[in-house]
Protein backbone atom coordinates (compact mmCIF):
# COMPACT_ATOMS: atom_id res chain seq x y z
CA UNK A 1 0.00 0.00 0.00
CA UNK A 2 3.22 2.39 0.68
CA UNK A 3 4.77 1.00 -2.01
CA UNK A 4 1.77 2.32 -4.30
CA UNK A 5 1.46 5.74 -2.90
CA UNK A 6 5.15 6.46 -3.32
CA UNK A 7 4.96 5.12 -7.37
CA UNK A 8 1.39 7.43 -7.71
CA UNK A 9 3.60 10.12 -6.05
CA UNK A 10 6.54 9.55 -8.54
CA UNK A 11 3.86 9.20 -11.22
CA UNK A 12 2.37 12.66 -10.54
CA UNK A 13 5.70 14.54 -10.40
CA UNK A 14 7.24 12.81 -13.47
CA UNK A 15 4.02 13.91 -15.36
CA UNK A 16 4.11 17.09 -13.93
CA UNK A 17 7.61 17.30 -15.00
CA UNK A 18 6.95 16.55 -18.56
CA UNK A 19 3.90 19.12 -18.84
CA UNK A 20 6.18 22.17 -17.62
CA UNK A 21 7.13 23.82 -20.32
CA UNK A 22 8.12 27.39 -20.42
CA UNK A 23 6.16 29.25 -23.25
CA UNK A 24 9.19 30.52 -25.32
CA UNK A 25 8.76 33.69 -27.15
CA UNK A 26 8.37 33.56 -30.96
CA UNK A 27 9.20 35.28 -33.99
CA UNK A 28 8.40 35.15 -37.68
CA UNK A 29 10.83 35.95 -40.62
CA UNK A 30 11.02 40.24 -40.85
CA UNK A 31 10.62 40.47 -37.09
CA UNK A 32 12.97 41.64 -34.95
CA UNK A 33 14.68 39.99 -31.71
CA UNK A 34 14.89 43.06 -29.00
CA UNK A 35 16.20 42.28 -25.27
CA UNK A 36 18.40 43.31 -23.20
CA UNK A 37 20.32 40.73 -21.21
CA UNK A 38 22.31 41.62 -17.73
CA UNK A 39 25.35 39.97 -16.27
CA UNK A 40 26.90 40.16 -13.53
CA UNK A 41 30.94 40.02 -13.12
CA UNK A 42 32.61 37.33 -10.32
CA UNK A 43 35.57 39.08 -10.31
CA UNK A 44 37.52 42.65 -10.12
CA UNK A 45 39.54 42.94 -13.48
CA UNK A 46 41.23 44.98 -15.55
CA UNK A 47 42.50 45.38 -19.05
CA UNK A 48 46.46 45.65 -19.51
CA UNK A 49 47.29 46.08 -22.52
CA UNK A 50 50.92 47.19 -22.67
CA UNK A 51 52.59 44.36 -24.06
CA UNK A 52 55.73 45.40 -23.37
CA UNK A 53 56.32 43.32 -20.18
CA UNK A 54 55.50 40.10 -21.74
CA UNK A 55 51.91 40.37 -20.64
CA UNK A 56 48.56 41.52 -21.39
CA UNK A 57 44.72 40.45 -20.30
CA UNK A 58 41.97 41.78 -22.29
CA UNK A 59 38.18 42.07 -21.27
CA UNK A 60 35.33 41.53 -23.40
CA UNK A 61 31.27 41.43 -23.09
CA UNK A 62 30.42 39.00 -25.55
CA UNK A 63 26.90 38.93 -27.11
CA UNK A 64 26.46 35.95 -28.68
CA UNK A 65 23.25 33.85 -30.40
CA UNK A 66 23.59 30.22 -31.41
CA UNK A 67 20.77 28.19 -33.05
CA UNK A 68 19.67 25.13 -30.73
CA UNK A 69 20.32 22.35 -30.91
CA UNK A 70 22.00 22.53 -33.91
CA UNK A 71 25.05 24.99 -32.51
CA UNK A 72 25.35 27.17 -35.50
CA UNK A 73 26.61 30.57 -34.71
CA UNK A 74 24.03 33.41 -35.48
CA UNK A 75 25.71 36.22 -34.14
CA UNK A 76 28.79 37.21 -32.02
CA UNK A 77 30.00 40.64 -30.60
CA UNK A 78 32.94 41.33 -28.73
CA UNK A 79 32.59 44.42 -26.57
CA UNK A 80 35.94 45.32 -25.20
CA UNK A 81 35.81 47.05 -21.36
CA UNK A 82 38.96 48.67 -19.78
CA UNK A 83 37.99 46.83 -16.46
CA UNK A 84 35.33 45.68 -14.28
CA UNK A 85 34.22 45.48 -10.69
CA UNK A 86 32.67 42.10 -8.85
CA UNK A 87 28.87 42.14 -8.78
CA UNK A 88 28.50 45.06 -11.40
CA UNK A 89 25.82 44.50 -13.75
CA UNK A 90 27.05 44.90 -17.49
CA UNK A 91 24.15 44.67 -19.96
CA UNK A 92 23.71 43.37 -23.34
CA UNK A 93 21.41 45.07 -26.48
CA UNK A 94 20.48 42.74 -29.20
CA UNK A 95 18.48 43.63 -32.01
CA UNK A 96 18.47 40.77 -34.08
CA UNK A 97 16.62 41.07 -37.16
CA UNK A 98 14.68 37.43 -38.22
CA UNK A 99 15.91 36.26 -41.59
CA UNK A 100 14.12 33.42 -43.62
CA UNK A 101 16.94 30.87 -43.23
CA UNK A 102 16.20 31.15 -39.35
CA UNK A 103 13.74 28.53 -37.97
CA UNK A 104 13.85 26.45 -34.49
CA UNK A 105 15.24 27.58 -30.92
CA UNK A 106 18.18 30.03 -30.60
CA UNK A 107 20.07 30.44 -27.67
CA UNK A 108 21.13 34.58 -27.08
CA UNK A 109 23.73 34.70 -24.37
CA UNK A 110 25.57 37.89 -22.56
CA UNK A 111 28.87 37.04 -20.78
CA UNK A 112 32.08 37.97 -19.82
CA UNK A 113 35.34 37.01 -20.76
CA UNK A 114 38.71 37.86 -19.59
CA UNK A 115 41.60 36.87 -22.17
CA UNK A 116 45.56 36.72 -21.16
CA UNK A 117 48.41 36.60 -22.75
CA UNK A 118 51.75 35.63 -21.99
CA UNK A 119 54.76 35.98 -24.50
CA UNK A 120 57.55 33.17 -24.54
CA UNK A 121 60.82 35.33 -24.55
CA UNK A 122 62.39 31.68 -25.93
CA UNK A 123 60.35 31.85 -28.87
CA UNK A 124 58.65 35.19 -28.92
CA UNK A 125 55.43 33.48 -29.60
CA UNK A 126 52.24 34.65 -27.52
CA UNK A 127 50.27 32.08 -25.65
CA UNK A 128 46.62 33.00 -24.72
CA UNK A 129 44.60 31.55 -21.91
CA UNK A 130 40.54 32.68 -21.54
CA UNK A 131 38.30 32.59 -18.00
CA UNK A 132 34.86 33.79 -18.05
CA UNK A 133 33.70 35.91 -15.52
CA UNK A 134 30.36 36.37 -15.80
CA UNK A 135 27.44 34.93 -13.75
CA UNK A 136 24.92 32.47 -15.51
CA UNK A 137 22.04 35.42 -15.54
CA UNK A 138 22.96 36.50 -19.10
CA UNK A 139 20.63 33.93 -21.17
CA UNK A 140 17.54 33.90 -23.36
CA UNK A 141 15.92 31.33 -25.04
CA UNK A 142 13.60 32.42 -28.29
CA UNK A 143 11.84 30.31 -31.22
CA UNK A 144 11.61 30.99 -34.93
CA UNK A 145 8.70 29.69 -36.83
CA UNK A 146 8.59 29.86 -40.39
CA UNK A 147 5.34 31.89 -41.96
CA UNK A 148 2.42 29.57 -42.40
CA UNK A 149 2.08 28.28 -46.01
CA UNK A 150 -1.34 31.00 -47.61
CA UNK A 151 -4.32 28.51 -48.42
CA UNK A 152 -4.06 26.98 -51.61
CA UNK A 153 -7.70 27.50 -53.38
CA UNK A 154 -9.75 24.59 -53.74
CA UNK A 155 -9.93 24.05 -57.58
CA UNK A 156 -12.99 21.65 -57.73
CA UNK A 157 -14.75 23.52 -55.53
CA UNK A 158 -13.66 26.56 -57.96
CA UNK A 159 -14.72 24.68 -61.29
CA UNK A 160 -18.17 23.45 -59.36
CA UNK A 161 -19.32 27.17 -58.63
CA UNK A 162 -17.93 27.95 -62.00
CA UNK A 163 -20.73 25.50 -63.33
CA UNK A 164 -23.57 26.38 -61.11
CA UNK A 165 -22.94 29.55 -62.03
CA UNK A 166 -23.35 28.57 -65.79
CA UNK A 167 -26.26 26.56 -65.49
CA UNK A 168 -27.70 29.13 -63.50
CA UNK A 169 -27.19 31.78 -65.65
CA UNK A 170 -28.70 28.90 -68.19
CA UNK A 171 -31.62 28.76 -66.28
CA UNK A 172 -32.56 31.77 -65.84
CA UNK B 1 115.80 43.27 -29.42
CA UNK B 2 113.36 40.50 -30.45
CA UNK B 3 111.84 39.79 -27.00
CA UNK B 4 111.28 43.89 -26.72
CA UNK B 5 109.42 44.01 -30.25
CA UNK B 6 108.08 40.81 -28.63
CA UNK B 7 106.90 42.28 -25.43
CA UNK B 8 105.55 45.72 -27.16
CA UNK B 9 103.53 43.79 -29.70
CA UNK B 10 101.81 41.48 -26.74
CA UNK B 11 101.22 44.47 -24.65
CA UNK B 12 99.43 46.14 -27.84
CA UNK B 13 97.62 43.30 -28.63
CA UNK B 14 96.60 42.82 -24.62
CA UNK B 15 95.62 46.89 -24.40
CA UNK B 16 94.01 47.38 -27.29
CA UNK B 17 91.60 44.08 -26.40
CA UNK B 18 91.18 45.64 -22.57
CA UNK B 19 90.53 49.08 -23.94
CA UNK B 20 87.68 47.65 -25.93
CA UNK B 21 85.23 48.30 -23.20
CA UNK B 22 82.31 49.29 -24.98
CA UNK B 23 81.54 46.22 -27.24
CA UNK B 24 83.20 43.17 -25.50
CA UNK B 25 80.85 43.94 -22.81
CA UNK B 26 77.65 43.77 -24.94
CA UNK B 27 75.17 40.84 -24.37
CA UNK B 28 72.16 40.48 -26.80
CA UNK B 29 69.55 38.27 -24.92
CA UNK B 30 66.32 37.65 -26.86
CA UNK B 31 64.56 40.13 -24.46
CA UNK B 32 66.55 42.69 -24.05
CA UNK B 33 70.95 44.26 -24.98
CA UNK B 34 72.96 44.72 -22.08
CA UNK B 35 76.70 46.23 -22.28
CA UNK B 36 78.77 47.71 -19.85
CA UNK B 37 79.89 50.99 -20.71
CA UNK B 38 83.17 52.10 -19.12
CA UNK B 39 84.51 54.74 -21.69
CA UNK B 40 83.03 58.08 -22.60
CA UNK B 41 83.62 60.15 -25.89
CA UNK B 42 85.41 63.38 -25.66
CA UNK B 43 82.38 65.06 -26.14
CA UNK B 44 80.97 64.63 -22.63
CA UNK B 45 80.24 67.28 -20.24
CA UNK B 46 81.00 67.73 -16.91
CA UNK B 47 78.78 70.50 -14.78
CA UNK B 48 80.37 72.60 -11.99
CA UNK B 49 79.39 71.30 -8.53
CA UNK B 50 75.99 73.18 -7.79
CA UNK B 51 75.35 74.21 -4.26
CA UNK B 52 74.58 70.72 -2.68
CA UNK B 53 77.74 69.39 -3.60
CA UNK B 54 75.91 67.82 -6.88
CA UNK B 55 77.29 67.24 -10.22
CA UNK B 56 75.81 66.12 -13.50
CA UNK B 57 77.77 63.91 -15.90
CA UNK B 58 76.84 64.19 -19.32
CA UNK B 59 78.60 60.79 -20.75
CA UNK B 60 78.85 60.62 -24.67
CA UNK B 61 78.24 56.85 -25.24
CA UNK B 62 80.95 56.43 -28.66
CA UNK B 63 83.01 53.47 -29.22
CA UNK B 64 86.45 53.21 -29.05
CA UNK B 65 87.17 53.69 -32.77
CA UNK B 66 84.68 53.87 -35.13
CA UNK B 67 86.12 51.28 -37.50
CA UNK B 68 87.06 49.11 -35.34
CA UNK B 69 84.02 48.31 -33.32
CA UNK B 70 81.56 45.61 -34.04
CA UNK B 71 77.79 44.98 -32.81
CA UNK B 72 77.13 40.88 -33.39
CA UNK B 73 73.91 41.89 -35.37
CA UNK B 74 72.62 43.34 -38.31
CA UNK B 75 70.15 46.61 -39.13
CA UNK B 76 67.01 43.99 -38.88
CA UNK B 77 68.14 42.46 -35.75
CA UNK B 78 68.66 45.81 -33.72
CA UNK B 79 65.52 47.67 -34.65
CA UNK B 80 64.00 44.92 -32.37
CA UNK B 81 64.78 46.53 -29.50
CA UNK B 82 63.16 49.59 -28.33
CA UNK B 83 66.56 52.22 -28.16
CA UNK B 84 63.84 54.90 -27.32
CA UNK B 85 63.17 52.97 -23.96
CA UNK B 86 66.62 52.23 -23.01
CA UNK B 87 67.57 52.87 -19.20
CA UNK B 88 71.11 52.75 -17.19
CA UNK B 89 72.29 52.18 -13.74
CA UNK B 90 75.40 53.27 -11.98
CA UNK B 91 78.14 50.78 -10.32
CA UNK B 92 80.91 53.77 -10.17
CA UNK B 93 81.76 56.79 -11.04
CA UNK B 94 85.45 58.23 -9.98
CA UNK B 95 87.07 61.61 -10.54
CA UNK B 96 90.28 63.12 -9.02
CA UNK B 97 89.50 65.56 -6.65
CA UNK B 98 91.05 68.35 -5.10
CA UNK B 99 90.78 68.20 -0.94
CA UNK B 100 90.53 71.33 1.18
CA UNK B 101 94.09 70.16 2.67
CA UNK B 102 95.69 70.28 -1.21
CA UNK B 103 95.72 66.98 -2.03
CA UNK B 104 94.60 65.72 -5.08
CA UNK B 105 92.99 62.03 -4.26
CA UNK B 106 90.54 59.99 -6.81
CA UNK B 107 87.53 59.38 -4.70
CA UNK B 108 84.28 57.36 -5.94
CA UNK B 109 81.33 59.54 -6.04
CA UNK B 110 77.93 58.73 -4.86
CA UNK B 111 75.71 58.31 -7.56
CA UNK B 112 72.09 59.86 -6.88
CA UNK B 113 70.41 59.19 -10.58
CA UNK B 114 71.29 57.65 -14.52
CA UNK B 115 69.11 58.81 -17.14
CA UNK B 116 69.50 57.94 -20.88
CA UNK B 117 68.99 60.88 -22.82
CA UNK B 118 69.73 59.80 -25.90
CA UNK B 119 70.64 56.11 -27.89
CA UNK B 120 70.61 55.00 -31.23
CA UNK B 121 72.80 52.56 -33.17
CA UNK B 122 74.39 53.07 -36.63
CA UNK B 123 75.02 50.26 -39.33
CA UNK B 124 77.11 50.96 -42.19
CA UNK B 125 78.50 48.20 -44.17
CA UNK B 126 78.81 44.48 -43.40
CA UNK B 127 81.85 43.45 -42.29
CA UNK B 128 84.70 41.74 -44.29
CA UNK B 129 85.27 38.70 -42.04
CA UNK B 130 82.01 37.54 -40.47
CA UNK B 131 84.15 36.19 -37.78
CA UNK B 132 84.94 39.42 -36.34
CA UNK B 133 81.26 39.25 -34.78
CA UNK B 134 82.29 36.23 -33.03
CA UNK B 135 78.94 34.44 -33.63
CA UNK B 136 76.12 34.65 -35.63
CA UNK B 137 72.50 36.12 -34.06
CA UNK B 138 69.76 34.74 -34.90
CA UNK B 139 68.82 33.16 -37.80
CA UNK B 140 70.54 34.50 -40.96
CA UNK B 141 71.78 37.04 -38.99
CA UNK B 142 75.13 38.68 -40.47
CA UNK B 143 78.00 40.70 -39.28
CA UNK B 144 77.58 44.59 -39.71
CA UNK B 145 79.77 47.54 -38.89
CA UNK B 146 77.47 48.76 -36.35
CA UNK B 147 78.11 51.56 -33.54
CA UNK B 148 75.64 52.44 -31.07
CA UNK B 149 75.72 55.77 -30.21
CA UNK B 150 73.98 58.45 -27.47
CA UNK B 151 74.33 60.34 -24.01
CA UNK B 152 73.82 59.19 -20.77
CA UNK B 153 74.07 61.66 -17.96
CA UNK B 154 74.86 60.90 -13.84
CA UNK B 155 73.79 62.74 -11.54
CA UNK B 156 75.83 62.46 -8.64
CA UNK B 157 77.52 63.73 -5.39
CA UNK B 158 80.61 65.07 -4.69
CA UNK B 159 82.14 65.39 -1.00
CA UNK B 160 81.96 68.67 0.65
CA UNK B 161 85.64 69.24 1.06
CA UNK B 162 86.46 68.98 -2.28
CA UNK B 163 87.77 72.02 -3.55
CA UNK B 164 88.56 71.45 -7.71
CA UNK B 165 87.64 68.28 -9.25
CA UNK B 166 89.03 66.53 -12.80
CA UNK B 167 86.66 63.73 -14.54
CA UNK B 168 88.70 61.02 -16.26
CA UNK B 169 86.74 59.50 -18.94
CA UNK B 170 87.36 55.94 -18.39
CA UNK B 171 86.89 56.35 -15.07
CA UNK B 172 82.87 55.02 -15.13
CA UNK B 173 81.33 51.64 -14.79
CA UNK B 174 77.41 51.88 -15.93
CA UNK B 175 74.94 49.42 -17.59
CA UNK B 176 72.91 50.23 -20.18
CA UNK B 177 69.88 47.89 -20.95
CA UNK B 178 67.75 48.54 -24.07
CA UNK B 179 64.78 46.61 -23.75
CA UNK B 180 62.90 44.16 -26.85
CA UNK B 181 60.16 46.08 -28.92
CA UNK B 182 57.70 43.77 -28.50
CA UNK B 183 55.04 43.08 -30.97
CA UNK B 184 51.55 44.08 -30.30
CA UNK B 185 50.36 40.22 -29.60
CA UNK B 186 47.30 39.13 -31.87
CA UNK B 187 44.72 36.80 -30.60
CA UNK B 188 44.71 33.52 -32.41
CA UNK B 189 40.84 33.23 -34.43
CA UNK B 190 40.78 29.80 -33.18
CA UNK B 191 40.59 31.04 -29.59
CA UNK B 192 37.56 33.12 -30.35
CA UNK B 193 35.85 30.21 -31.76
CA UNK B 194 36.98 28.15 -29.09
CA UNK B 195 34.99 30.47 -26.18
CA UNK B 196 31.92 31.24 -28.34
CA UNK B 197 31.40 27.16 -28.44
CA UNK B 198 32.39 27.01 -24.41
CA UNK B 199 30.18 29.47 -24.06
CA UNK B 200 27.43 27.86 -25.78
CA UNK B 201 27.87 24.33 -24.17
CA UNK B 202 28.25 26.43 -20.89
CA UNK B 203 24.57 27.52 -21.07
CA UNK B 204 23.02 24.95 -22.79
CA UNK B 205 24.42 22.45 -19.27
CA UNK B 206 22.41 24.69 -16.68
CA UNK B 207 19.97 23.13 -15.36
CA UNK B 208 17.75 26.35 -15.13
CA UNK B 209 17.61 26.47 -19.24
CA UNK B 210 16.82 22.74 -19.31
CA UNK B 211 12.89 23.33 -19.31
CA UNK B 212 12.87 26.43 -22.02
CA UNK B 213 15.42 24.40 -24.16
CA UNK B 214 13.32 21.13 -23.69
CA UNK B 215 9.88 22.86 -24.11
Amino acid sequence: MRLARVLLVVLLFSSMAAAYTIPLPTFYPTETYHKTLTVHSIEDASADKDYSDGKVTYLYLLHLVYSYPSAEKVFSKYEELESVRKGYAYKCRFNLPITREMSGKYLVMCTLIKITGNVDINTGTWNFGWKNIGDDNGVDVFKVKKIPRPPQPNIIARIIEILVNFFKSMLM
Amino acid sequence: MKAVVFAVLFLTILLSSVFHPLMSNMNIDYNKITFRYTCAGAGSEFSSPGPSGMVKLRYEVVPNNPLEEYVPANPETLDQYSFENAVCSVESVKVKAKFRDGEWRVVSLEPVSCNVTELRYECYTKAPNPGLCNYYFFAGGECYRCNIRGWIEILAKLPEDVRDWDVKLRDLSATITVPRRFQPPKIPGNLWEQIEFNTYFHFINLPSLNPALNS
